[in-house]
C-alpha cells in the first residue's frame, strides 16, 4: 500500500495528471492512508494547524507554482471527494469504516484547504468569482463549525444529523462549479462520470433501506 | 428553538444585513459595485453564520 501511494505522489508532484485525475489521486491517497494508520487521525488539531499553516502561506505566496494544486481547490475538493464517496460504500466494508471514522476530520482540512482558493477568487488574486462555488462555500461554513467536536456536543444530535444533510447540497454546487470552470473536455467527462456514479449509487443504497 | 426557525432567523440576518451594507456601500460611492457586494456578502455571512451558531447552542434557563 505504501507503495501505491509514492506512485500517486509521485505522480501528483511530477505534474503530468490532469486536474480531475489529481482530485481522484489524492482522494485514493487519503483512502489509502486511512485504512493502512486507522490511528493517524486521532490527534486531529495537529493536522488542522499544520493545514491552516498551509493555507496562510498559500494565500501569502499566491503566485508560487508549488501552492497550485491548492489554489486550484484541488487539494481541499479532494478531501471532500473522499467524504463524499465513502458515502456510497456499504457500511460494513472496510474502507466504509475506516474513513468514515476519519469524516469530520477531513471535512474540516477539506475546508481550510478550499479556503484560500475560494478566498484567492474572492479577493481578484487568482481568478473571477464563480457564484456556484461561493454558494457551496458559504454553504461549507457552518457545517466546518458544527463539525468541530466541542460544538457538536452542545448541540441536539437530531438536529446536528439535519444540519449535515446539506453536504449533499454542497457536493452537488461543488460539481456544477467543476463542470462549469473545467477547461479540458477530458476533465469535465470524468467530474460527470464521478457525479454519475456518486448519485446512482447512493440512491441504490438508500433505497435499499 | 427549533432548527427550521434557526434558518430562518439567520437567512434574514444574512440577506438584511448584505442588502443594507452593499446598498450604502454604493449609495455613497465608498465603494465599486463588485467591491460592495464582496463587503456586504462577507459581514451578512458572518452574522448570519454566527447568529445561526449561536441559537443552536443558546439553551434557554429554566425556571
Amino acid at each position: 500500500m505504501i507503495g501505491i501511494i509514492l506512485v500517486l505522489v509521485l505522480l501528483i508532484y511530477v505534474g503530468i495528471l490532469s486536474n480531475s485525475l489529481n482530485i481522484v489521486a489524492m482522494a485514493a491517497i487519503l483512502t489509502i492512508v486511512s485504512i493502512k494508520y486507522k490511528n493517524a487521525f486521532k490527534k486531529a488539531y495537529i493536522y488542522y494547524i499544520i493545514a491552516l499553516i498551509i493555507a496562510i502561506l498559500a494565500m501569502i505566496f499566491y503566485k508560487n507554482r508549488y501552492f497550485d494544486l491548492i489554489h486550484f481547490g484541488l487539494v481541499g475538493y479532494s478531501f471532500f471527494l473522499t467524504v463524499m464517496l465513502v458515502g456510497v460504500f456499504p457500511n460494513k466494508s472496510i474502507i466504509s469504516r475506516s474513513v468514515k471514522k476519519n469524516r469530520g476530520v477531513f471535512s474540516i482540512l477539506g475546508f481550510i484547504l478550499i479556503s484560500p482558493h475560494a478566498l484567492g477568487h474572492l479577493f481578484g488574486l487568482t481568478g473571477d468569482i464563480n457564484l456556484w462555488g461561493i454558494a457551496a462555500y458559504v454553504i461549507m461554513i457552518p457545517l466546518t463549525i458544527t463539525s468541530f467536536r466541542f460544538i457538536r456536543k452542545e448541540i441536539d444530535p437530531k438536529d446536528w444529523f439535519k444540519i449535515h444533510k446539506a453536504a449533499y447540497a454542497i457536493y452537488l454546487l461543488l460539481f456544477v462549479h467543476l463542470l462549469i470552470v473545467s477547461y479540458e473536455t477530458q476533465d469535465k467527462i470524468i467530474y460527470a462520470v464521478l457525479l454519475a456514479l456518486y448519485v446512482n449509487n447512493k440512491l441504490l443504497k438508500e433505497l435499499k433501506k | 428553538m427549533k432548527l427550521l426557525e434557526n434558518v430562518i432567523y439567520s437567512s434574514i440576518i444574512f440577506v438584511f444585513s448584505y442588502v443594507i451594507i452593499s446598498m450604502t456601500l454604493r449609495l455613497f460611492n465608498i465603494t465599486e459595485s463588485f467591491t460592495s457586494h464582496m463587503v456586504g456578502g462577507i459581514v451578512g455571512t458572518v452574522l448570519g453564520v454566527s447568529l445561526f451558531i449561536y441559537l443552536l447552542i443558546y439553551k434557554p434557563k429554566k425556571k
